[in-house]
């Protein structure tokens, strides 16, 4: 059985010129990205957009990643950044705008949810997500759905352990308080 | 809150094995908390079931291609971008200093504008609609509204037209050109003065 090669090695390899492996690392980590974004942002269009950006800087900033953190890391830091700078661009183009909704016209069709039910299930989740403030919201999908630690959250946010668990508890709480109230089910 | 609050850090393993034992022993005397675990507990399996969606699998087979797409229409002239940033970065500013949105702004302290005006005014500059006197505005409001900018703004007139020419379209491309630093203190900016 071939093994998989290690992150280390796809990195080695790209930087010595194989294109073929950056195509793997995106691969490998292109779901996480995707999900990541999708959560924060609330929408597959402007997710997929996120995605796009991670991906480029990914392939631009690459060839100077020396390991001094994980990949998973660095590629979450990187995915957090661009979701949190996507979100306040989208507000700071808001205000140059009469009307409320121009920018955020999305097209529903426009997903790569195949079955109803499943889109449902999206729709509930993303209206109970973005009643949370961005902040908040980042650090309770890192925690909750992406299963990290307070390190590795520390690690990919640049803030403290104990701000982070405070910061989660406050989601938690917000969350549990809304879905208490069927809140997005109806 | 407290009874929450041990509640999260449970569920959160947060708690040392002493200390979830006496938790435990806890939730199984008091009825009102064990009602409240099940139910908040219930609520982050209900979440996390969430996480096992089918999805369409060409989207993620094509992202290598498109991202490469994405990647070559990207490569701009540098020149274009450093303007770009300058413009953006002024025409944002300037909604953040003059501030028109906010109740508190000096430029209501001697009342002969109302706020109402004035954020007509604002809006439609930086719309660009060209059709002040739609608002009602005459030609004396008008100048007493952009000498009180300049005045404040420390900045000749002819720059104050320029940035209120911009419309909402070019600014939207604009604030994509803004560094994650800038758009990141502009954001602030706007939060602290309540703007957004």
């Amino acid at each position: 059985m071939i093994e998989k090669p290690t992150d280390f090695e796809l990195v080695k390899r790209f930087t010595g010129g194989d294109e073929a492996s950056f195509n793997e690392i995106a691969r490998r980590y292109q779901q996480k990205i995707y999900w990541h974004a999708r959560r924060m942002i609330g929408n597959h269009l402007d997710a997929d957009e996120v995605v796009q950006e991670v991906l480029i800087v990914l392939y631009e900033k690459l060839k100077n990643f020396k390991f001094q953190s994980s990949l998973y890391t660095w590629v979450y830091r990187i995915t957090a950044t661009r979701s949190i700078n996507f979100l306040n661009k989208k507000k700071i183009k808001r205000l140059f705008s009469f009307d409320d909704q121009t920018g955020e016209i999305v097209n529903e069709e426009t997903d790569i949810l195949t079955r109803l039910e499943q889109k449902e299930k999206m729709e509930y989740l993303d209206k109970v997500l973005q009643k949370l403030p961005s902040k908040q919201r980042e650090i309770f999908i890192l925690r909750n759905f992406d299963g990290l630690s307070y390190e590795e959250i520390s690690e990919i946010t640049g803030k403290s352990v104990g701000g982070l668990k405070a910061n989660y508890f406050h989601a938690f709480v917000k969350v549990n308080e809304l879905m208490n109230k069927n809140y997005g089910k109806d | 809150m407290e009874k929450i609050k041990q509640l999260f850090l449970y569920l959160d393993n947060q708690l040392s094995s002493a200390e979830r034992k006496q938790f435990e022993e806890l939730l199984s005397k008091d009825e009102e908390l064990r009602e409240s675990f099940n139910k908040y507990k219930g609520n982050m399996e209900e979440l996390k079931s969430l996480q096992n969606i089918e999805v369409d699998s060409a989207y993620f087979s094509n992202l290598s291609a498109r991202f490469r797409e994405k990647y070559e229409q990207r490569k701009k002239p540098f020149y274009y971008n450093k303007i770009a940033v300058g413009i953006a970065t002024a025409a944002i500013l300037f909604i953040v200093f003059v501030n028109p949105f906010s109740d508190s702004n000096n430029l209501f302290e001697n009342g002969e504008i109302s706020l109402e005006e004035l954020n007509l005014y604002s809006l439609n500059s930086v719309n660009n609609v060209g059709k002040i006197e739609h608002y009602d505005l005459d030609d004396e409001e008008l100048e007493l509204i952009n000498s009180r900018i300049t005045e404040q703004l420390d900045i000749p007139e002819a720059q104050i037209n320029r940035l209120i020419s911009i419309n909402p379209g070019e600014v939207y491309r604009m604030v994509e050109e803004l560094s994650d630093k800038e758009v990141e203190q502009i954001y602030n900016d706007l939060s602290q003065k309540t703007i957004l």
